[in-house]
Order: C-alpha cells, then structure tokens, then sequence
C-alpha cells in the first residue's frame, strides 16, 4: 500500500520535474534565439559595410559614405577621459567603504551609491550638460562627454571594487592588524594583489557600458563627426554616429549597420577579457586551496 | 606576565564577558577551557586589541603587561599597533598571507623597520625554531598557501615569532588541524614555554591536559561569559573546586 503511494508521488515528481525542464529550455531557447537573430541581423547587414577603408576613413555626407576613424577617434578620447577619472576616484571610494568608512557615513555612501547605478543613463547626460557643459562652461565636449561618463560609470566600478574586496579572506586583515601592519601595508601588499582582477573586470566592464552609452552623451560631446583636434573639441562616438544614422539620416542605414557591427565586436572583446581575468582569478584561488 | 583584572566586553548591548580577573605566569602555558559562546575568543581578542575591529564592541576593565602595572593597555589608543611586538596571535583557521613562505616573515619585519641585512638570518632562525625549515629550505618563494595545514599554522607562528614578542595568544590553533598536525603544533607549545607566555584556547580537554600549567575555566551564564575557576592544571583536573567544572570535566 505505502509503497504504491510512494511510487505515485514519485512518478508525479518526475513528471513535474520534466515539464519545468522541458520550460527552462524552451525559455532559454527563445532567448538564444532573439540574440542570434539580432547579431544575425547586424552581421548580414553589417558585413558589406565594413572593410579596413571603413576603419580608416572619416564619414562623408553626414555618414552615408566614408567611415568612422574620427567616431573611432572620439570614442577612444571619451574613453580614456571616462577611465582616468574613474579609476583612481573609485578605487579611492572603495577602499574607504572597505577598510576605512566610519559605519554611518559608511552606509549613507553605500545607499547613494546603489541609487546612483539605478539612475537611468538620460538624467546623467542632464546631469552633465547642466553641470559640465553648461555651469563648468566646457561646452559640448569630449572632455565633459567623458567626465559625463565617469560619473555615470562611477558607481557601477566602485560597487565591482568592493565585492573584489569583500572576497579577500578576512583572515588576512585579522592577521596583518595583529602583527601590527599599517592599512596601508595590508592593502598595497594583499588586498589589491588579491582583488586586482576582480577590479580589472569591474573596470572593463564599465568601459563596455560606457562604450555602449548613447543618451549621456548627446547632450554633452554632441554630434560633431569631425575629428577632433583637442579635448575640448565636440565629437561624436560610436553609439551616438549609430543612433543619428538610424534615426535622422536618411540612406545612412548601411553605415548604421556596419557601426553597430564594429560595437558589437568590440563589446564582445572587451567582455570575454573580463570573463578571462574572472575565470583566471577563480581557478587560482581553486590552486591555493587545493595546494 | 599579563594581569586582567575586572575584564569587561560587550558587544551591542550584549554583556559577553562579565569581571573577569587572572593572572598569567610567564614562561607557562595557560589554557582557557570552556563551552562555545563562553567568551573565551572573546577573552584573547581583548588582551591584543583586536576587539576594536569587531563593530559595536566596548570593552573596560585593566589589563597590565608588568608587574608594576603602570600601563593599563586598554587605555592605549593605539592597542594593537603599539603591541605587536609584545603580543603574538595565532588564529584558528591558519592564515599565512597569499605571499611566498619567505615574504610573510619578511614583511612584518620590513613593516617594524628590522634592517634588511638582518632579515634573512631572523627568518631563518625562526623557521627552525618552529621545526619548519628542513620542509621549506627548498621552496622559500613557493606560494605559503601550497602548504599543508599543520605547515601553515607553524607558518603563522613563526610569522607572530620574527617580531619576538613575549607573550601568545592563540585561539583553538590545532582546531582545524588533523590528529598528526595538532600533535607537531603541541610539541611547539611545549616547547616554546620555555621562552614565551602563552595563552591557549581551546575546547579539546584531552589538550588541555596535555600541555597546560594553568587552566582558566569559562562558563556562560544567559550568554554572558564568567571565568568560573582558575588553577594549576593539575588542581584543576584532579580537585576541581567549582560544581561547573565537574560537570564540565565529565561531559
């Protein structure tokens, strides 16, 4: 008797457990499948676009013909302005909440900063246009385009920082502060060591979103497809040469495309050196625990 | 030498350690006994300071390194930087530094400023003395965390040992260690006696037993830690004074 009821429960777990499978995979599928069939889209459209005269010429006739070295050109300005603010500004931060914050202030700077990485990218291009261009007076530029970027990216990379740092075994903290080793000490000699790919794919992270940004930036490095000559020149990134093509350029579809493309291929290379230096970090850690 | 006298630790509001007064005889092995939650980590992470990183913690009492006791350490502001060098703490989970075996010695000793000449020679010395140096003569740029566990927390006691304090602490050191690698570290604390005031927690009777010259007994009371009785080792085992600890040697 017990046994039948046992068997009938069980042949009713397999069942249950074989539909919510047969769900999982169908769900993952069809998402696999509008992904696929997004890049599939760009790549056929975008193929015939590109070619090494691509890369290296400027676009003529508003993009419908030429290329985009000068996009290429400001994307990497923007960039490097977005990353030498970041960087030290956020290492900085996190190492505050990390080891030095007093609790209140700590929690206070915690809270703005999640609140900040929820922010919609639009109200920091407000942001930056109301504080960078208009109140610091640098008009649309690349610099305030990067400046914009940074903060925007700010607390995306200190929140990164500080799960690094949260993983560093607190036994080594215990351990440096009772032999008596300065903050300092513990965080040149372990802590960033220990952490240093955790905060480099933090870092290369942010740079993927900021090279995928559009809307923080058309207010503030602006529609220039120039090359620029100084940083206070106006310019326009990629993301933002894709978004006026598709929208106000008429015929500028192909070169639209074959941008997109070029974005795509470098977000994918920026994201898989991140998903190596994660993976690097983790087997190694696998190393020391098994050694 | 270490007077504790009236030892108070809360953390939050939580009374954890209540009056607590002992003396500890230099050049000996003391072990504190007790139950988990008897404030006996709490106990050592008072005497090296290291109370202050825990949040919310207050502690109040007097604890003197000297027989004069002229110098209450827990009004030092500074606790645990200004007494490295008098106080060694060894952990219960072994934890060398992500460093070679030979950096996590070098550092403290660069950190206290031990002229680089010298530092090799001290290193050395120390490995011996703790009975590591044949394992790792060969392999002083190896990572630290490739040795065994028993390797490692001898790591960690030569690593507190360059700074030549005078007095251990060391909480549960041979908890995480399998039967041989808790023996080899007992034979060290035998031996270190001879030149170093140790205070060893523990929760292993049969180890008590083994290596201590004085045993304090720790007993929580509505979570809220109280030293129940302090004597020589063998008083303790054989005429245990108090009701708790009777009841607590037959468990």
């Amino acid at each position: 008797m017990v046994s039948n009821q046992k068997r009938a429960v069980s042949r009713q777990q397999d069942f249950k457990n074989k539909v919510f499978t047969a769900l999982i995979f169908s769900l993952t599928g069809l998402l696999l499948l509008v992904i696929l069939w997004i890049f599939g889209q760009i790549l056929i459209r975008g193929l015939g676009t590109i070619s090494w005269e691509f890369l290296i010429s400027n676009p003529l006739n508003s993009g419908r013909a030429g290329g985009i070295a000068s996009i290429l050109q400001t994307t990497a300005w923007v960039l490097l302005i977005a990353v030498t603010v970041t960087v030290p500004l956020g290492l900085a931060t996190s190492l505050w909440l990390s080891e030095f914050k007093s609790v209140r202030l700590g929690a206070w700077v915690s809270k703005a900063i999640y609140i900040l990485a929820g922010v919609p990218s639009i109200v920091y291009g407000l942001f930056g246009n109301t504080f960078f261009c208009l109140y610091l007076q640098l008009g649309y530029s690349i610099l305030a385009g990067g400046l914009t970027l940074a903060a925007m990216i700010l607390p995306y990379f200190i929140h990164t920082c500080l799960l690094g740092f949260n993983l560093v075994d607190n036994q080594w903290r215990l351990g440096a502060q009772a032999l008596g080793l300065s903050k300092i000490t513990f965080i040149v000699q372990i802590l960033l060591p220990q952490a240093a790919p955790a905060v480099a794919a933090g870092l290369i992270l942010s740079i993927g979103r900021a090279t995928a940004e559009t809307a923080a930036l058309l207010f503030t490095s602006g529609f220039v497809d120039k090359t620029p000559e100084s940083w206070l020149d106006s310019g326009r990134t990629l993301s933002v040469h894709i978004y006026d093509l598709a929208l106000n350029i008429t015929g500028g579809e192909s070169g639209a495309y074959g941008t997109a493309l070029v974005l795509i291929v470098l977000l994918f290379m920026i994201n898989s050196l991140a998903h190596q230096l994660v993976v690097s970090k983790r087997n190694n850690r696998m190393d020391g625990m098994n050694g | 030498m270490i007077i504790i006298k009236h030892l108070n630790y809360w953390i939050d509001q939580q009374k954890v350690l209540e009056e607590v007064s002992l003396s500890v005889s230099p050049c000996s092995v003391t072990t504190i006994v007790g139950p988990s939650g008897s404030g006996k980590s709490s106990f050592l992470s008072a005497i090296n300071g290291l109370y202050k990183l825990i949040p919310q913690t207050r502690v109040s009492g007097q604890i003197f390194l000297n027989a004069d006791q002229s110098y209450n350490l827990l009004d030092s502001p500074n606790h645990t930087v200004m007494h490295y060098q008098t106080i060694g703490t060894i952990f219960q989970q072994a934890n060398p530094f992500p460093l070679s075996i030979y950096k996590n010695l070098d550092l403290p000793l660069k950190e206290h400023g031990y002229p680089k000449q010298d530092r090799p020679g001290i290193i050395e010395q120390t490995l011996r003395d703790v009975g590591l140096w044949a394992e790792v003569a060969h392999r002083l740029n190896s990572s630290a965390l490739c040795l065994s566990g028993g390797q490692q927390q001898r790591l960690c006691i030569a690593r507190a040992l360059v700074l030549q304090p005078k007095i251990l602490l060391m909480d549960e050191p041979c908890s995480a260690l399998d039967p041989i690698a808790a023996f080899g570290i007992e034979q060290l604390i035998l031996k270190l006696k001879k030149d170093y005031t140790l205070v060893v927690v523990t929760h292993n009777l049969a180890q008590a037993r083994r290596i201590a010259d004085y045993v304090g007994f720790f007993w929580s009371h509505q979570g809220c830690g109280r030293l129940i009785e302090f004597s020589p080792a063998a008083q303790l085992f054989e005429y245990p004074q108090h009701e708790l600890t009777k009841k607590f040697l037959n468990y």
